[in-house]
């Protein structure tokens, strides 16, 4: 019984071993943010590079035109909407695992969006009247998450994923706080 | 297991911080100070039963804002403004009741009201003198010691909030208009023989 449980062992390990060596030797992976998709019309395509050991980097992009953000805007409910944002990351795996494993990554954001303000004008009787005025704004974020990813078939990834940055430079327009939330399918090669 | 504690600390920690972001409030909204808008009807603080208390609104859609003129109709394309005033009858010392009386006792003159736990009244936009207005009189039905408050829905006893009622995506005005005639506490008090 116990050189049974020692050859299962045994094959388990090597079963590991060679499907983490199959997997490493896939250097780039592209994903797709299925929840975000569904959630909050967001198109959310992801590059991943794989370097030897425990550490990748890899970008982001992501459009949303959500009608709910959309429409909370309009009403004043909120004086910025997001539209895009372009997020830079580095990863370093937290687990030995190759097939499952967790992370934690640092990441950047280049984002922007519409903000509205309310403006005072003046008509050519001179009467003031107060309009909202729409612009574009952008900032720069730093920020962190944590995630987990797992493969299938050596090739399919599923990931998942929470973190939140800090935008910098244009807080007055733009959301205080960025967040990477997502449930991403890829695949490696 | 630590590394699955990591995880749901993180996602907490983004819940929370999307709770303290600029992003939500209301941003459709100006606030404004004129003084006046709303009176009553001059009177000695002493009714007969029978009698109506009349509350008179009636404003230009110009008012002064910091010595400048501002358009109130421009802003909102509303043609109507809300406020809120209670009328209250002393049952003891210490308590008071509010007075309902059915829509139909209101004496709408000018303008529209609608009476429950407080009454609302709207001013309506008049397009020929370009004026708000509102003139209801309330029926005085029993006698009693009575009291008048703006306060309703909102923090100040020495002032009413007047709201204009605008079209869906248009700037909201608030309007906060000082009311003379009403005691520290914020109160118009007369008695109904």
């Amino acid at each position: 019984m116990k050189k049974l449980f020692s050859l299962l062992l045994l094959f388990s390990l090597l079963s590991q071993a060679q499907q983490n060596s199959v997997i490493a030797g896939k250097k780039n992976e592209f994903r797709v943010d299925v929840l975000s998709a569904i959630v909050s019309a967001k198109a959310s395509l992801s590059y991943e590079r794989f370097f030897d050991g425990d550490f990748s980097t890899g970008f982001n992009v992501n459009f949303s035109n959500s009608s709910k953000l959309n429409d909370d805007f309009d009403n004043g409910y909120r004086n910025n909407v997001p539209k895009f944002e372009f997020n830079p990351y580095v990863r370093y795996a937290l687990s030995k695992s190759k097939s499952r494993y967790y992370f934690a990554e640092i990441f950047g954001s280049y984002n922007g969006g519409d903000y509205k303000e309310i403006i005072r004008l003046e008509d050519i009787s001179g009467n003031g009247y107060y309009t909202t005025q729409k612009t574009k704004y952008t900032d720069f974020a730093l920020g962190g998450s944590l995630g987990y990813k797992m493969y299938f078939k050596d090739s399919i990834a599923l990931e998942f994923l929470v973190g939140f940055g800090s935008n910098l430079t244009n807080k007055a327009k733009s959301p205080d706080v960025i967040s990477r939330v997502g449930l991403n399918l890829g695949y490696r090669f | 297991m630590k590394k699955l504690n990591y995880i749901l600390l993180a996602a907490m920690a983004l819940l929370l911080s999307n709770c303290d972001t600029n992003d939500d409030g209301f941003y459709n909204t100006v606030y404004v100070d004129v003084p006046h808008l709303v009176s009553i009807d001059p009177h000695s603080t002493t009714y007969t039963v029978g009698e109506k208390l009349y509350v008179n609104a009636d404003f230009s859609r110009y008012q002064d804002e910091n010595g400048k003129q501002l358009d109130l109709h421009k802003t909102t394309n509303a043609d109507a403004f809300n406020f809120s005033y209670v009328i209250e009858k002393q049952v003891d010392a210490e308590t008071w009741d509010i007075i309902y009386v059915n829509k139909s006792q209101l004496d709408m003159v000018k303008g529209n009201a609608e009476n429950g736990s407080f009454v609302e009244g709207t001013c309506i936009y008049n397009t020929t003198d370009e004026t708000y207005e509102y003139r209801v009189g309330f029926p005085l039905l029993t006698a009693g010691t009575y009291r008048l408050s703006y306060g309703y829905n909102s923090d100040s006893t020495t002032e009413v909030e007047i709201r204009s009622v605008s079209p869906a995506k248009n700037l909201i005005i608030k309007i906060n208009s000082l009311v003379a005639g009403i005691d520290a506490n914020g109160y118009y008090n007369f008695t109904v023989n």
